[in-house]
């Protein structure tokens, strides 16, 4: 299959390229006003005589429009008309090249744009999927709750108050903090509580080796004897039932990951955790519904989620080079032929950045984790057999979600450089529609319909007024995640620098308990609307 | 220069105008609380008859005690207005002339011991027995707890929810459109609709199923099934199977088998695992399910067949006469948008039917 896919190549890439091409002169053709005595001959295909063409002197023949072998193609004539540069410093060639790019960058825009409208469309109005949301007497497989920590001195105890307090026969379910070389009183917390509740906790106390989650997790897997290992961080507070909810998509066979719903808890600190509460509302009341909803790749978020113990034996456990954990165990299930599966009502409170550097640090984090799987599962995800055509759009889509930042940075600089470098007329409308796309893509159209949907389903109101002020945020992920993408490329690789791990700042006072809600079922939001 | 000022404010103004309100909710926050998430709630199925109960123990008890005492009924007020009448151990409940002509009673009842209400009455309040709860047909109830049996006639209609500590049976016909449960069985009569049940063991109408045969008594008579083709398998028996599977008759095998469209497990076979199909799944006469069986649309379960794990179906499950969900030992969940079950068949553990579940007449 590799060998299919390098020969492939080639001739996909020439294929493309040579379509662009065409693309190009047709819609030149059909708009060029400029003064050179271009040929302001309007084409219709079967006419196509004495028509310049980047071919040089080749004429394509009447009546039929030839691809010469990309072999055969010559340099183009100075004043051919096409895409013709207007600077002596800059050949034709490059305008063609930077044409054929900025049309690649736009049609990538466009395919996302309608992702985000398909996604919402669908959870508006589509069916909607939660086929294990009501299993609520079962013969409950044994169950590991791994609580990732390092440094959680001010919030791990209310993760395990919380914990001890769940719903779910004791014997079956064993506590596991995962105390991965903290330096504060992290330790001390735990064996107090080891101290407390005999028999129910088995700590995990980790001093030295790799650093970061997979390593960690890694290391604490070779432990785990139970059927389903669930993974909570140490800022999270389940609810009594939730451990039950991610447990039950475990009793269908298929099944080999499961993801719950993140709630930041902290919306109301600043501008910038109200922002990130609209942005992650999108994300998986949207986003991941959709996906579930449409048997497409939800993803496993690495949190509140859990994964099936003989389904990471069977793909080698966590890979503790994995910059992003979650994110690459999603995929070498999908390929090895299990589910993940979104509940989007396992709901569980969590806090999210409060200052923009935080905030920066954590999405550069996620934007290297995804490229990494990008680039070690697209094309494996592309030949696969096991997967279905659904899965496997999806998939690619959902690992390209980082690199569009820089891409999107390069079609405006194209844009740009075509703009003041080329003389066709045309290209100032292709300017125009790449930027409403832009825009399309960062703001109003697509992913703010997706934001909006998502309040609405929530049963909010007025928070949607902040809706416009989300442009800042997703201006500053855009650069983030563009230098993340850059660094990678072109430092990380290059000068072999190991990732840092950099664990996410929290904001909850030791002991400080987090907003509890007691609200009846009848008065919850979305769940009863859209069941 | 007036000109250029005034440009430039009208296009300040022009820009600032659609962000008000977005500065506005910024500034002065008025929906900045974190998603309501349920945190206390297990979904268990008689939280609110555990609630209600709660609520009589602390809060009605004097009216209860009062009325044992007096021997006679009492009526009282609730803290929030709403009025109650409290009856003594087998009494009759006494109604005034306009509820009685209206056959309406709007108060929540209490009973200190086993009570019986008229047939063809609507009570729309809360009701509370303690001891066993007995009544004639055509009722309709908003919320019932006895602390024994239930015992309803045909066409009852439970509105919210309804709890027996022993046994409930409802008649023929009726319609369950809450919850309804019973701490040992819940007997439903044939035509009978609901939505949310458990019991340790639900039968639909009174026909007892055929005892199940012990797997060791067959399993050295069947073969092991074989390998079919275009299989994924891994080391624990665990076969992924593109397009349709079907599992031959008088088959056994160890592990799960999931089909990416419909499964069928023939007659008489017996999975020591889990089934899924991604389309239908069929389970033949007398075959066995030692797991769950899920399906992305629907689960036919045919006459005699077991299954003692969850049923999942994406659309609907329908089970045969004298089929068993479940054992006691280890109950389970039915969970479809719809579901019907045929007279017959027993379940030990919870049926959920989110559209519609029906028994058949």
């Amino acid at each position: 299959m590799p060998k299919l896919t390098l020969r492939l190549f080639p001739a996909i890439a020439r294929t493309i390229a040579v379509g662009l091409a065409l693309a190009s002169c047709q819609l030149y053709a059909a708009s060029s006003s400029g003064e050179e005595p271009a040929p302001v001959v309007p084409i219709t295909l079967p006419v196509m005589q004495d028509f310049p063409t980047y071919y040089g002197d080749a004429v394509p023949p009447k009546q039929s429009l030839r691809i010469k072998p990309f072999s055969e193609w010559q340099p183009l004539p100075s004043k051919s008309g096409f895409v013709s540069s207007q600077l002596p410093q800059i050949s034709n060639e490059t305008t063609v090249v930077a044409l054929a790019l900025l049309l690649l960058v736009f049609s990538l825009i466009v395919v996302y744009t309608l992702r985000h409208y398909y996604f919402t469309v669908n959870r508006l109005f589509g069916r909607q999927r939660h086929p294990y949301v009501d299993i609520d007497m079962a013969d409950w497989p044994t169950v590991t709750v791994l609580i990732a920590a390092h440094n959680e001195e001010a919030v791990i105890a209310n993760s395990l108050e919380a914990l001890l307090d769940v719903e779910y026969p004791p014997e079956r379910i064993r506590l596991m903090p995962v105390n991965d070389r903290s330096t504060d009183c992290t330790k001390e917390i735990i064996d107090r509580y080891v101290a407390r509740f005999p028999g129910r906790i088995t700590p995990f106390h980790r001093s030295g080796g790799k650093p970061g989650k997979s390593a960690a997790l890694k290391d604490v897997c070779e432990l785990v004897d139970s059927d389903v290992i669930i993974i909570f961080d140490a800022d999270y507070v389940p609810g009594k039932g939730l451990i039950k909810q991610l447990v039950a998509p475990f009793l269908d066979p298929e099944n080999g990951a499961v993801m719950g719903r993140v709630v930041p808890l902290n919306t109301g600190s600043n501008l910038l955790t109200r922002l990130l509460d609209l942005e992650r509302s999108g994300g998986y009341q949207v986003d991941q519904q959709a996906r579930m909803n449409l048997h497409m790749v939800p993803q496993y978020g690495g949190t509140v989620g859990g994964v099936r113990r003989a389904a990471l034996e069977s793909i080698g456990g966590w890979r503790d080079d994995a910059l992003a954990e979650d994110t690459d165990l999603t995929y070498r299930l999908l390929l090895a032929g299990w589910k993940t599966v979104y509940q989007n009502r396992s709901e569980c409170y969590e806090e999210v950045p409060e200052s923009w550097p935080v905030r920066v640090r954590q999405i550069m984090r996620w934007a290297k984790g995804h490229n990494q799987a990008a680039l070690r599962y697209a094309v494996r995800l592309l030949f696969s057999r096991g997967v279905s055509f659904a899965e496997r759009v999806d998939g690619l889509l959902l690992l390209g979600v980082y690199a569009m930042s820089p891409l999107l940075l390069l079609g405006w600089g194209l844009a740009i450089f075509l703009f003041y470098c080329v003389s066709n007329q045309w290209l100032s409308g292709a300017l125009i529609m790449f930027a409403l796309m832009s825009y399309g893509a960062l703001g109003n159209f697509a992913a703010y319909f997706e934001i909006s949907a998502a309040v609405y389903l929530d049963g909010n109101r007025n928070r949607i007024r902040l809706l416009p002020l989300n442009l800042f945020g997703f201006l500053i992920s855009l650069l983030a995640i563009a230098r993340a993408t850059w660094n990678q490329f072109f430092f990380d690789w290059l000068l072999r620098r190991s990732l840092v791990w950099d664990k996410t700042v929290r904001y909850r006072q030791p002991g400080a308990t987090p907003a509890p809600s007691e609200a009846p079922p009848g008065l919850r939001h979305q769940a009863g609307r859209l069941g | 220069m007036v000109a250029l000022t005034l440009l430039a404010l009208s296009c300040a103004v022009l820009f600032l105008l659609p962000l008000a309100p977005a500065l506005l909710e910024w500034l002065r926050p008025s929906d900045a609380a974190p998603l309501n998430v349920v945190r206390e709630y297990g979904g268990q199925i008689n939280h609110f008859a555990t609630s209600f109960q709660r609520f009589v123990k602390t809060q009605l008890q004097p009216f209860l005690d009062q009325a044992v005492s007096d021997g006679t009924q009492v009526e009282g007020s609730l803290p929030n207005g709403g009025q109650l009448i409290a009856l003594p151990s087998n009494s009759k409940l006494r109604q005034k002339g306009q509820e009685a002509n209206a056959r309406e009673t709007t108060q929540l009842i209490l009973g200190a011991g086993d009570l019986t209400l008229p047939s063809s009455h609507i009570f729309s309040g809360e009701i509370y027995a303690h001891g066993a709860l007995c009544g004639g047909s055509s009722l309709i109830l908003r919320a019932a707890l006895a602390t024994g049996d239930i015992r309803l006639g045909a066409e009852t209609y439970v509105l919210r929810w309804l709890h027996a500590d022993g046994k409930a049976m409802l008649g023929e016909s009726s319609r369950l459109y809450g919850r309804v449960s019973a701490g040992q069985l819940l007997l439903l009569g044939a035509g009978s609709r609901f939505g949310r049940m458990y019991a340790p063991r639900i039968e639909f109408s009174p026909l007892a199923p055929p005892a199940p045969v012990s797997q060791f008594q067959t399993l050295h008579r069947i073969k092991t099934l074989e390998t079919p083709d275009q299989v994924r398998s891994s080391g624990d028996g665990r076969w992924l199977v593109k397009g349709d599977l079907v599992v031959a008759d008088e088959t056994w095998h160890r592990g799960h088998l999931i089909a990416s469209a419909d499964l069928r497990v023939g007659a008489g076979a017996f999975i020591a695992g889990s089934v899924k199909g991604n389309r239908n799944v069929l389970l033949n006469v007398g075959s066995r399910v030692h797991g769950s069986v899920v399906a992305g649309a629907r689960v036919v379960m045919e006459r005699n067949s077991q299954a003692m794990g969850p049923i999942v179906a994406e659309d609907m499950v329908e089970i045969g006469a004298g089929c068993v969900v479940g054992t006691p030992g280890h109950p389970t969940t039915i969970t479809a948008p719809r579901i019907r079950i045929a007279p017959g068949a027993v379940v030990h553990g919870s049926v959920w039917a989110r559209e519609e579940g029906e028994v058949l007449a």
